[in-house]
């Protein structure tokens, strides 16, 4: 049976979408409408590129616009601030950024990392509207994919496909009206060749976060702003949940609080992978994991 | 005879048993310690050590070290499951535990229990090829660019 897939890269990293049952003749239309809706939403919120709404914002203090899609996520945001105790924010930017992590990829760190601001101190936001009391670089990326994954699939449920998987960069949402169980191979942090374990989801989100990749010197792509440092203690983590949004989010969150900080507003399944490979799962948690 | 002491070690973290075994969170009801569970040898039970004649068998909770199978029915809101569960022992600590449980597969099911406090699990790595998938997720699918760069700065360290 034909399967149609794209394949592309896209936010920096390359992007798997099963469509089985799309007509062929719907296949370029489909392809420009989703390429078109992640370049619009890459143009906003990128720092990666100097054309951004973001650069924009990092350049000039004042009060900016934001498009319709900003509201969900910089609501999450808000929500995560409050519960990791200012761990996870969107003012992590420039912090990135001195450490390496620039939009040039140099991946030296160029000067000693300061703390980021906290958000009542620089930012407001009253939808649309998001207001810089100084210019700040922020960063969306620990929400900003698994929400654009939603998105994306918001788009193919508006064009009536009941069955698809979309997979940008080892994070999944699955749609499926028959609930047919989908195989996903959990990665081992030291080795892409090998898996951990299997999830098995019959729809929703599987994410996965860790620090193995994205690594450079001390630092990898997620940085502590307390204490300035890239979290160690654990390997990986990945969270199932209805969205990708929420999935990709709490991926992030594990590395900086409890589970247990997190269920009190969300629901969601996990499993943690510490630094000696020792694992827990939430007892809902829907996968053989490979122990000893 | 004398009877051989006895001694009861002190919980320890159990040895970690070579050769991976499957642990399905997602199954019911785990743990053959929990009520209603016979715990019965299997045949592969590991023989006691020669020296040990007269194993002692108190009436409470210390069992002979072993590996021991036991199936368990109970009834989930999907209706009659079916578990299998073995757990290898040693010390009176269970250094193993597979659970197999055909509603691994559905979505349906909510583990009710919690290991055997001290069983800590460590996870280890199957090849890709030898497990069916569908999808794979992790952090493998890095920006061509960044990959690059970490190139370009290994390079450069070289002095």
């Amino acid at each position: 049976m034909n399967a149609p897939t794209f394949a592309f890269e896209a936010i920096g990293t390359q992007w798997k979408i099963d469509v089985p049952g799309l007509p062929p003749e719907a296949r370029a239309d489909l392809l420009a409408e989703i390429e078109e809706r992640i370049a619009r939403f890459d143009r906003a919120y990128s720092r990666f590129r100097d054309d951004s709404l973001v650069a924009d914002m990092a350049r000039k203090a004042g009060t900016y616009r934001l498009p319709d899609d900003a509201a969900p996520m910089v609501g999450l945001y808000e929500r995560l601030y409050r519960l990791t105790d200012g761990a996870v924010t969107p003012l992590i930017g420039q912090a990135l950024v001195d450490a390496g992590y620039d939009a040039g990829y140099s991946l030296v760190q160029k000067k000693p990392l300061e703390h980021p601001p906290a958000w009542a101190d620089v930012l407001s936001f009253d939808a649309p509207h998001l207001t810089l009391k100084k210019p700040a670089l922020l960063d969306f990326g620990s929400v900003g994919k698994g929400y654009l994954i939603d998105l994306v699939g918001e788009i193919l449920t508006r064009r009536g496909l009941k069955l698809f998987t979309i997979n940008a960069g080892g994070d999944i949402l699955y749609v499926d009206a028959h609930k047919t169980p989908l195989r996903v191979g959990l990665e081992h942090p030291d080795d892409a060749a090998q898996v951990i374990g299997v999830a098995t989801i019959t729809g929703g989100s599987i994410c996965g976060s860790a620090g193995n990749r994205r690594a450079w010197g001390e630092f990898h792509h997620i940085l502590d702003p307390r204490t300035l440092m890239s979290p160690k203690h654990i390997l990986a983590a990945w969270a199932v949940a209805g969205s990708a949004t929420v999935a990709d989010a709490l991926a992030t969150c594990l590395f900086f609080v409890p589970p247990e900080t997190l269920a009190k507003e969300f629901p969601f399944e996990y499993l943690i992978v510490n630094a000696d490979y020792s694992c827990q799962a939430s007892p809902g948690f829907p996968a053989e994991v490979f122990v000893k | 005879m004398d009877q051989t002491p006895v001694h009861q070690p002190a919980p320890s973290a159990p040895a970690p048993k070579k050769g991976g075994k499957g642990l399905a969170y997602g199954a019911i009801g785990l743990i053959a310690l929990a009520a209603g569970f016979k715990l019965l040898p299997s045949k592969d039970a590991a023989p006691a050590p020669s020296n040990e004649a007269n194993a002692f068998t108190p009436s409470t909770g210390t069992y002979k070290d072993g590996t021991y199978e036991s199936k368990g029915q109970y009834v989930s809101p999907a209706g009659p499951e079916e578990i299998d569960v073995t757990v290898t022992l040693k010390d009176n600590v269970i250094t193993d535990a597979v659970v197999v449980s055909e509603a691994t597969a559905r979505n349906s099911v909510r583990f009710q229990g919690k290991f055997v406090d001290g069983f800590k699990p460590f996870v280890i790595g199957k090849n890709i090829n030898e497990v069916h998938l569908t999808q794979v997720s992790g952090s493998s699918l890095t920006p061509k660019g960044f990959d690059d760069a970490l190139e370009k700065i290994k390079a450069q360290a070289k002095v």
